[in-house]
């Protein structure tokens, strides 16, 4: 196959709720088009073969490995990556607990872990220690910040769902707002779970 | 300074996301070989016809493009071409790259290089490379050149063998020691192979122009990759500027010229910029840990004390020198670890063979070194039938002790360690409630690293009119948090606010210079120079005031963020406005001292000493073999601690690493000699499900020097972990990772990790393993 056999395509798709059109090749992934012609850098390549997580964004609110995800196949379901997920002036209370916490060293993976976050505690507010620990196990960080991150999920879901496990209202700092990540469509879901798989 | 919400919102500048360098941006695609050792054809005509391609070069051609001079590197000896010339050393090595606007372009003309490999016999094991006939199964046939990078390193060679460096301790005179003691134990422990991991793989780009030539790099070392590629292109120093943005993980991946020697010679050879991006395949084979293997014997007297002791390792180089030949000189002296031996000898050989080049990794062959002295330290005990933690505290360093290379010791903190170990997990006793098949065991160890000595570091600090002060260094910032580390340093000697200060990142034309960002030198050594470069800023300011003010210099104070002169009284920035100064600038440096004597490895090794001690507690599964590590306790003398938040997370990211190191991670050969795992997914690194309960403590005061923290914690966690199965199973494992075949293995039969000298220990543990 040469490059002429693989030609640009004309695409539409949702990224951080603005509709783009982009000129993948049918062998681009979304990563591929996130970094090559929207300048969205927070999603980036660590192994480009679902094994880091570094890649990771939401697509339908659940969060894929954008380096496996052929752009072609996202269709009209939305995308956010990193670069989406705060208001101006104000930060989502995963990314805010992240600061607070310092959960990060290099911050490679930050993205990949907050998005990863972010879309867990959407679906499941009262997620337990296990449970994040599960979801966040796809995700990698060289640098060793799991203690960190750990704690920042935590007090994260604790800022957004309004209080700690023991039932007592959450008192830490300020809770942020929680913007949804998508408007939700289970299926679209399942199918970007399977992808990051 | 880095804003956090950089961070979390994906913002902060690191290389791959910088694409705009300039008109006509190439990028480069490279070809690398499937098999570890031929000679090599290559042929680019067809690739070159691929529509939309720039250029397609194999080695030859590249050179032939430059001048027809063979293009080599390498950080001691200049032994690695940018592309694979006649012959390839390792599976991975590039051997053909395309050039184009568009990357698909590239990765389609790779598909139309022809290369043809005749095989040449395959060297993977270094102790018996080193005894090879030179037929082709000696991978540099001709002795390569020395770099000016490391002028100072004096090397131990025989030209024409496989042999890279032989680097020897001779301290007192271990085999009349070793025939007079009591008992001698003769112990090999191996470990593999490792990848470092950083999450951002190798990037470089580079912009020339009519006399110039610009590297853009993901490097830790942006003054040493200066002088590499200078050297290469035949140019001085000046005509080429080395920058870094901030780096995604390094862990000694990224120390001294990897992809930038190729980016800068396409550069050139193009006359335009060049942009050369790895894949994780490629990172997977640029640089590794090296394997090692090394047979320590140690003379004991029957109450545990350490008499004598010579060691012989091997470490496997690869198939290009990289820093290996200093590497081992730290593995050399790493091998006493923190223990007083008056008669040692250390000889280690650093060896060619035809796997990718091994360099710096986190520990830098402290954890190569720890992992066989402190496993011995539990055979020992074992075989005497002594507590290992007995046998640790008759042999410890302390203030006065002569260490290996016979300096003596002051700062030595190694009884608080041992005494933090053992009482890591409280007092209580290991409960018994297990699954039958599982057994529960607890371990320490201690451990010793030194640093880059003696090293150089150089600092400016430039004071404006508003009173910000801005930090010009070349440490790189990869996550450890220097940059942070060193504005709180600056901020502190001034008496100003973190937040008025900021740290530049590294440009070889702009900021002074520094050795390297490694070893965790760089709160020590540019924390030095940064302070240093304060100290003579507040003199300016003295000085200045009190011309300015015409009051003697001695009645005038700095401090606080401002000069007291008399009556008057200015902010920084406002004595700058009041002078129209402009801006102040000041010079500050660091430089430590020391070497060894090449003939006996004497003298002074390290300008610190970085000291841990880890403990473990683990479950050994006897029926998988599987290992579980449940709790682990870090603890290192941090001395004086600069940035409590960051210094943590480098000791708990360290002893992850070492978890890694030990209970999986190993880079294996395929049957062609070609690496085994090519992804992320073969390669398994420690994920957050995979850690047991972690605790730190960082040992020391505010009153202390600073010590460094980047690796200090790493070396200790393998052999904490193999005591703690040891603790469980009766069993020592020798061989890193302790995978659960080999621990199945050992528990079958432990005849083989013991000694020929048998003793009361061996039977214990046979009746252990029956129970
Ligand atoms: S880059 Fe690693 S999972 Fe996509
Ligand atoms: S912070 Fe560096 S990889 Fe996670």
């Amino acid at each position: 196959m040469t490059a002429n056999d693989d030609p640009r395509q004309p695409l539409r798709l949702v990224v951080n709720d603005d509709e783009v059109e982009v000129r993948p090749r049918g062998h681009h992934t979304l990563l591929d088009v996130l970094r090559r012609e929207l300048d969205l850098f927070g999603a980036r390549p660590g192994c480009t073969a679902g094994a880091c997580g570094s890649c990771t964004v939401l697509v339908d609110g659940a969060p894929a490995s954008s380096c496996l995800l052929p752009a072609q196949v996202v269709g009209a379901r939305p995308v956010r990556t990193v670069e989406g997920l705060a208001r101006p002036g104000e930060l989502h209370p995963v990314q805010q607990a992240f600061i607070d916490h310092t959960a990060f060293q290099c911050s490679y993976c930050t993205p990949g872990f907050i998005l990863t976050a972010v879309s867990l505690l959407e679906r499941e507010p009262d997620a337990s220690r296990d449970r994040i620990r599960a979801e966040l196990s796809g995700n990698l960080c060289r640098c060793g910040s799991y203690v960190k991150i750990m704690d920042a999920v935590l007090d994260a879901r604790d800022r957004m769902r309004g209080h700690h496990d023991d039932g007592t209202p959450y008192t830490g700092p300020a809770a942020g707002y929680a913007r949804p990540s998508c408007s939700a469509s289970s299926a679209g879901a399942g199918a970007a779970q399977a992808a990051h798989s | 300074m880095i804003d956090p919400r950089t961070k979390v919102a994906g913002g902060l500048p690191m290389l791959a996301d910088l694409a705009d360098v300039g008109p006509g941006l190439l990028h480069a695609r490279l070809l690398t070989a499937p098999v570890a050792h031929a000679r090599l054809a290559v042929d680019t005509a067809a690739a070159r016809l691929v529509p939309g391609v720039a250029a397609v070069f194999s080695g030859r051609e590249l050179e032939a493009a430059l001048g027809g001079r063979p293009l080599r590197f390498g950080p001691v000896l200049r032994d690695q071409p940018p592309l694979a010339v006649e012959r390839v050393r390792y599976a991975g090595e590039p051997v053909a790259v395309a050039l184009a606007t568009d990357p698909d372009d590239a990765d389609e003309a790779l598909r139309h290089v022809t290369v043809t490999y005749d095989p040449l016999p395959l060297v993977t094991d270094p102790v018996a490379a080193l005894d090879l006939p030179p037929s082709g199964a000696v991978l540099h046939p001709r002795d390569a050149e020395p770099s000016a990078a490391f002028p100072e390193i004096r090397l131990r060679r025989e030209p024409g063998t496989n042999l890279v460096n032989h680097f020897v301790i001779r301290k007192g005179d271990a085999p009349g020691a070793l025939a007079r003691a009591d008992h001698v134990f003769t112990d090999t422990f191996t470990t593999p192979a490792m990848h470092h991991g950083a999450l951002e793989n190798h990037i470089a780009l580079a912009v020339p122009d009519a006399e110039r030539l610009v590297v853009w790099s993901a490097t830790q070392t942006p003054y040493k990759v200066r002088v590499q590629l200078a050297e290469m292109l035949g140019v001085a120093l000046d005509r080429v500027a080395v920058r870094t943005l901030y780096l995604g993980g390094a862990f000694g991946a990224k120390c001294y010229a990897k992809i930038e020697p190729l980016a800068a010679c396409l550069a050139r050879a193009m006359d335009r910029p060049v942009r050369v991006s790895l894949d994780r395949a490629q990172s997977l084979t640029t640089v590794t840990r090296h394997a090692t293997r090394s047979t320590i014997e140690t003379g004991v007297r029957a109450d545990g004390r350490i008499t004598a002791r010579h060691v012989t390792a091997w470490f496997d180089a690869g198939a290009y020198a990289d820093i290996s030949p200093r590497v081992i000189k730290n593995g050399a002296y790493g091998f006493g670890g923190p223990y007083d031996i008056d008669d040692i000898w250390v000889d280690v050989y650093a060896v060619y063979t035809n796997r990718p080049p091994a360099g710096a990794f986190r520990g830098y062959a402290s954890p190569q070194a720890a992992f066989a002295y402190e496993g011995q330290t539990e055979q020992i005990a074992r075989r005497l039938g002594l507590d290992p933690r007995h046998v640790r505290r008759v042999n410890l360093l302390r203030d006065g002790s002569r260490n290996v290379t016979g300096e003596s010791m002051t700062d030595c903190h190694y009884d608080t360690l041992l005494d933090v170990a053992e009482n890591a997990f409280g007092r209580e006793p290991i409960p018994p409630q297990w699954p039958e098949s599982e057994v529960r065991g607890r371990g320490l160890a201690l451990t010793v690293k030194g640093t880059n000595t003696p090293s150089v570091s150089q600092a400016a600090v430039l004071l404006n009119r508003d009173g910000s002060l801005q930090v010009l260094t070349s440490t790189v910032e990869m996550g450890q948090g220097a940059h942070l580390a060193l504005a709180r340093l600056a901020a502190e000697a001034l008496g100003i606010g973190e937040r008025v200060v900021s740290v530049s990142l590294p440009d070889t034309d702009v900021t002074p210079y520094d050795q390297q960002t490694s070893s965790s030198r760089s709160t020590i050594a540019m924390g030095g120079a940064v302070r240093d470069a304060c100290r003579n800023l507040r003199e300016l300011l003295a000085r200045l005031a009190a011309d300015h003010c015409g009051v003697p210099a001695e009645q005038v104070q700095v401090g606080d963020g401002r000069v007291r002169a008399g009556t008057a009284t200015f902010g920084y920035g406002e004595l700058v406005t009041v002078l129209r100064a402009g801006q102040l600038r000041c010079e500050g440096e660091y430089a430590s001292k020391g070497g060894l004597d090449h003939e006996t490895g004497q003298g002074i090794a390290s300008s610190r000493w970085h000291q841990a001690s880890g403990a473990a507690e683990v479950t050994v599964d006897l029926e998988t073999g599987r290992i579980r590590v449940l709790r682990y306790h870090a603890a290192v003398w941090a001395g004086r601690v600069v940035n409590p938040v960051e210094a943590r997370m480098q000791v708990e990211g360290a002893v992850i690493l070492g978890l890694g190191s030990v209970l999986g991670e190993e880079l294996g050969l395929d049957p062609a000699g070609g690496q085994a795992q090519r992804d992320l997914l073969d390669y398994r690194m420690p994920a957050l499900s995979d850690l047991p309960e972690i605790t730190v403590d960082l040992l020391g005061g505010p009153d202390d020097e600073i010590y460094g923290l980047g690796e200090t914690a790493v070396p200790p966690v393998a052999p904490a972990v193999a005591a703690a199965v040891a603790d469980a199973t009766g069993v020592v494992l020798t061989d890193l990772p302790l995978r659960p075949e080999r621990v199945l293995a050992a528990l079958r039969d432990p005849r083989p990790h013991h000694h020929r000298d048998s003793s009361p220990g061996d039977r214990a543990d046979y009746e252990r393993i029956a129970r």
